[in-house]
This record gives structure tokens, sequence and C-alpha cells, in this order.
């Protein structure tokens, strides 16, 4: 049980308050956001902090960490860091090739862009929105993550397999 | 460490443990109902078992409950908070709880834990109903059945520990409970 011990000393060294290695499927979405509402209800923030934080959280639990193609396993983590300044939000999970180009050029795309052309994209998005399209909702959670954290995102992935990368991304929710 | 080592060596370690969530913080009425609510819908989705579902939400619910009203805080050591995981291996599910103790109720709690450990069925319901005609309300507001429940609950005897930490006068007590999938 050892490594209880070791865990528990990894997320208080680094300030980790919750810690889900799950599937995210979409009906533990509403428990796993219950969750995290309440962990940040405890911290004494303003109302606008909590809700950019929560609706990162919610981004990322439904459009980052839940993926179709990841029902059997439990390959998704979500953690919520309490930084000096603020929250950070971490999302990984496991991409094939094809999302991991889809989101790397999103990111790309996003990263360079300024804040009137990430707002032409969103409305441009909006505009040609369609649920049942992966890609359609991925851009969108993106931008949103973008404009919550005001561009302070950062990503990285880790080639697991020939086919298989773990993409880990990090938003930063600061107070201002 | 950077950070992406960090994020992956959570990750491993759950992943090694078969940890599903872990939970680091001050623990409420409100998270652990927040808590539970998962746990059931994660159980219901997967199709789980009456029985057993009913044996994890009753140990789950009393070793959060232990938590909560036994959490001891040690100055300057703030970052330390209580721990809860939940984990699933192939044939049962594991429920895990740490937290700081103070080192003089080392002893007893141990002497408690050995005992209820080494009873059969039969002892434990007898220990139940001796220790609940005896038993007085604490001033957290236990009554001293909960591990004793959580023992009978489960089915299986509990793994326990307490760890060196440092810290002057406690050390970290860390729980597990066991239960059969069927």
């Amino acid at each position: 049980m050892e490594f209880v011990l070791e865990l528990q000393n990894q997320m208080a060294k680094n300030n980790y308050l919750l810690a889900i290695r799950d599937n995210f499927e979409n009906i533990l979405s509403k428990s796993i956001l219950k969750m995290t509402e309440r962990r940040i209800n405890a911290e004494n923030l303003q109302l606008n902090v909590k809700n950019r934080v929560f609706g990162a959280i919610v981004e990322c639990v439904q459009n980052i960490c839940n993926t179709s193609n990841n029902v059997d396993g439990r390959n998704s983590l979500l953690l919520l860091n309490k930084s000096n300044d603020g929250f950070r939000i971490v999302a990984g999970t496991i991409f094939n090739d094809f999302r991991k180009s889809r989101f790397q050029k999103h990111l790309t795309d996003l990263m360079n862009a300024t804040d009137s052309e990430i707002k032409e994209i969103k409305k441009r998005e909006l505009k040609e929105y369609d649920p049942s399209n992966e890609n359609s909702r991925e851009i969108l959670a993106l931008i949103d993550l973008f404009t919550r954290s005001g561009g302070k995102i950062s990503y990285s992935f880790h080639q697991l397999s020939d086919e298989n990368t773990y993409f880990i991304l990090e938003i930063d929710i600061t107070v201002l | 460490m950077d950070n992406s080592q960090i994020y992956r060596s959570i990750y491993s370690l759950m992943d090694k443990e078969k940890a599903v969530l872990v939970y680091s913080g001050d623990f409420d009425q409100e998270i652990i109902k927040a808590m539970l609510s998962y746990t059931e819908t994660k159980l219901i989705s997967h199709g789980e078992n009456d029985m057993v579902r009913k044996k994890i939400f009753n140990v789950m619910t009393e070793m959060l409950q232990n938590i909560t009203k036994h959490q001891f805080n040690v100055e300057n050591q703030e970052g330390l908070k209580p721990l809860f995981v939940l984990g699933e291996t192939d044939s049962t599910y594991f429920l895990i709880t740490a937290n700081l103790i103070s080192s003089d109720k080392i002893p007893g709690l141990e002497e408690k834990l050995l005992h209820i450990n080494s009873l059969d069925e039969a002892g434990l319901k007898d220990l139940y109903k001796e220790s609940r005609l005896r038993s007085t309300i604490s001033e957290v507001g236990g009554a001293g059945l909960g591990f004793i429940d959580i023992v009978r609950k489960s089915g299986n005897p509990s793994e326990f520990n307490f760890y060196e930490l440092g810290i002057e006068n406690s050390k970290v007590f860390s729980y597990k409970s066991i239960i059969s999938k069927i």
C-alpha cells in the first residue's frame, strides 16, 4: 500500500486537488463535474474565476478526455492543480494519428491567431456547427479553453506506439 | 521533474495500482455526496451486481465519514491533505484512505484494528452488538462502530499501515478495504 504514500506526496508537493483516471464516458460526466464543482467551491474565489475554472473542466471532460475510441480503457486523466496565481487543469488522453494531426492543426492555428481572428474562427464554426461532427466540437472546445484561460495553454504529445500518442493539455486560469 | 513528468508519474502510479479516482483535500458532506454519486453512476454503468454496489456504497460512506470526523491537521503541513483512492482490479474493488493521525492514538487504534481483523463473521457480529450497547458518542460524532462495520460489510479483513513522515507527533494512517466482485 506504499504507493498511497507516494501518491499523497506527489499530490501534496505539487498542490494537486483531484486526479481522475478513467474513460470519461458520457454517463460519468455529470458526477465528475459535480465533484470538481464542489472542490472549486471550497476555494475562496471570485465567482468569475470559479466559472472560468469550471467551464474549462467541462470542456476537458466532454471533449478531450471523453474519447469515442477509448471506451474500454481508462486511459484519460484529469488533474486539478492549485497554483500560486490560480488553477491549472491538466487533461491527458490517448490519440490515434488522425486525432493527433487534427488537434495539432487546431492548436497551431489558435496559437498563431490574434483575438479577433479567434472570434472569426468561432463565428465560422458556430455557423457551420454540426454536433455529430467531432472536429467541429473539438475546435469549439479549444476556442473556449483559449478564451477562458486568456491563451494560457500548452500541450505536448508523447509517442506510445506507432499508432498511438499520449496527449497532454495544460490550461492555466489565473486569478486577476 | 518537469510538469509533464509529474503528470506521467501520477498517471503511471494510478495505472499500475489500478486506481481510478484519487481525491486529495479536505472532506465535507458535499464532496462525499459527489464522490458517492460518481461511484454509484460508474458501478451502474458497468452493470455491477446490486449486492456488490451496496457493499461498496456502505463501505465508502463509512470510510469517508471516518476521514471527515478524524481528519487531523498539523500546523505547517497544510499541503498534506487526507487522500481517498478508489480502484478496481479484475476481481475486486478497493477503497483506500490516508490521513494524518496523532501518534498517541496509534497503539489503541492498531490494537482495535488487529482485533477486528482476527474475528470471523459471528465474532464480528458479537463485537458489533457489544460495542453498540456500550457505545457513547464521541466528541467528533462517532460511536466507534465504523471499522467493525467496514469489515463486516466488505466481507474481507482490512489492510492498514502507519507511515512515518518525519512530522512530529503524527504519522500517516492508511486504511484499505477490499470488496470482492461476484
